[in-house]
C-alpha cells in the first residue's frame, strides 16, 4: 500500500490534514412511521440494471415467502419506489435515501441492506437468510 | 462474477474488497459503452505502444481523482443522500450527449469552442502531442458517470468502508486501479495488435487516422445507445 502513497501525494498530504471523522448525518424518522409495522424498502431510479431487477424481485419474494401471514395483514409490506418519480420526494429525505437502496424499516429504526442485497441479487435463499436476521435485528 | 462475489463476501481485507468491487464496476455490463469507448481512445495513437500504456495509466489516474473527491467530501460530512442522487440520478443522463458532442468534435463536425470544454475536444481533434490532459479528463468524467449497478458498488458498498475512518481513504483509489485495469490491458492489446499489421503494411499513418475515425463513431455511438437507454 505504501507504494500507491507515493504515487499519490496528494491523498497522503490530506490523509494527514484530516484526522477528524465529519459523517454524522444520521437523519432521525418522523413518529409517522407505525412502530409494528416492519417495511422493506427498495428505492431505485426509472432505468435499472439485470441485477437490479433482481433485488428487487427477490427481496418482495424474500419477504412474501418469510412472512406470508404478516404480509396478508398488512403488518409487513415490501414497496418499491421510483426516485425519479416526485411523490416520493419526501419519503425519501425521510429516510435518508439518495441513490439504490434496499431498507428494512421499523418505526425510526433503519438497517440498509443494499450492498448485501446486491450481492445476493440473483440467490432467493441467501437472500432470505439475509431478510430474515436483518428483520429480527430490527425487531429486537 | 460470481468468484468475484465470493471474494467480496468472504474477504476480511477492505483493500482486496475494494479491488474486486472495482474489478466488478469494470466488466459489469453496464458500464460497458464507456469502456469501449475509454479503450479506443487510449488507444488511438497505435504507433506508439508506450504511449498507449501511459495513456492508460492517466486514465485511471482520472478515475482516481473522481472516486477520491468524492469519497473525501462525504467523509468530510457531505450528505451522502444528495451527493449520491446527484451522481445516480443525473451522471448517465448526461454522458450520452457529451458523448455524441465529443464524437462529433473528433470528427471536426462540430467546431465551436466552448471555454473549459474546448480542452478536452480540441485536443482529441488534433491528435496531437500533449493529449494527455483529455485522458485525464475523460478518465474524471466516466468515472463520474456512476449506471446503476457501478452506482451501488461505489455508494453503497465502497463508501461505508471507505469513511469509516481516515486510514480508509486510500481505497477509492485501489478501486479506481481495478476499473482501469482491463482498459488498459485492452487499449495495449488493440494497438499492439493493429500497431503490428500497419507495420508490416507500412501504412501506420493510414491505419491511425481511421482508427481515430473508428474511435469518433464509437463515441457518438455509444452516446446514442445511453441516450436511447434512458427514452426507452
Amino acid at each position: 500500500m505504501k507504494r500507491i502513497f507515493t504515487f499519490f501525494p496528494v491523498l497522503t498530504l490530506m490523509l494527514i490534514t484530516l484526522s477528524c471523522s465529519g459523517q454524522t448525518n444520521k437523519k432521525e424518522n418522523s413518529q409517522a412511521i407505525n412502530s409494528s409495522k416492519v417495511n422493506v424498502y427498495y428505492f431505485h431510479f426509472t432505468r435499472r440494471c439485470e441485477t437490479c431487477k433482481a433485488v428487487e424481485a427477490n427481496a418482495k419474494k424474500a419477504v412474501e415467502e418469510l412472512y406470508p401471514a404478516e404480509v396478508k395483514s398488512g403488518s409487513y409490506t415490501f414497496t418499491s419506489i421510483n426516485l425519479d418519480e416526485a411523490e416520493y420526494k419526501n419519503l425519501a429525505e425521510k429516510l435518508g435515501v439518495g441513490g439504490q437502496t434496499l431498507l428494512v424499516v421499523r418505526g425510526d429504526k433503519k438497517i440498509d441492506i443494499t450492498g448485501e442485497g446486491f450481492m445476493n441479487a440473483r440467490d432467493l435463499d441467501k437472500m432470505k437468510d439475509e431478510i430474515r436476521a436483518t428483520v429480527e435485528k430490527i425487531l429486537l | 462474477m460470481e468468484v468475484l462475489r465470493h471474494i467480496v463476501e468472504n474477504t476480511q481485507y477492505s483493500f482486496i474488497t475494494a479491488f474486486v468491487l472495482g474489478l466488478m464496476t469494470a466488466i459489469s455490463p453496464c458500464p460497458l459503452a464507456t469502456n469501449i469507448s475509454a479503450i479506443g481512445f487510449i488507444s488511438r495513437e497505435i504507433a506508439d505502444r508506450k504511449r498507449v500504456f501511459i495513456s492508460g495509466l492517466i486514465y485511471t489516474l482520472g478515475r482516481a481523482i473522481s472516486y477520491t473527491t468524492l469519497a473525501l467530501l462525504l467523509f468530510m460530512g457531505a450528505s451522502r443522500m444528495n451527493v449520491s442522487r446527484l451522481f445516480q440520478g443525473w451522471g448517465e443522463k448526461i454522458l450520452g450527449p457529451v458523448l455524441i458532442i465529443i464524437g462529433l468534435f473528433m470528427l471536426d463536425v462540430l467546431k465551436i469552442k466552448f471555454p473549459g470544454f474546448s480542452k478536452l475536444t480540441e485536443k482529441i481533434g488534433n491528435n496531437g502531442k500533449g493529449s494527455y490532459r483529455s485522458t485525464l479528463l475523460l478518465g474524471i468524467i466516466f468515472a463520474l458517470a456512476f449506471c446503476p449497478y457501478s452506482g451501488v458498488l461505489y455508494f453503497a458498498m465502497l463508501i461505508p468502508m471507505t469513511v469509516a475512518s481516515a486510514g480508509g481513504l486510500y481505497l477509492p483509489v485501489v478501486f479506481a486501479i481495478a476499473t482501469g485495469l482491463p482498459v488498459i490491458v485492452f487499449a495495449w492489446l488493440i494497438a499492439y495488435a493493429i500497431g503490428t499489421v500497419g507495420k508490416v503494411y507500412d501504412h501506420i499513418k493510414t491505419f491511425e487516422l481511421w482508427f481515430r475515425r473508428i474511435v469518433a463513431f464509437l463515441f457518438i455511438g455509444a452516446g446514442i445507445y445511453y441516450i436511447l437507454q434512458l427514452v426507452m
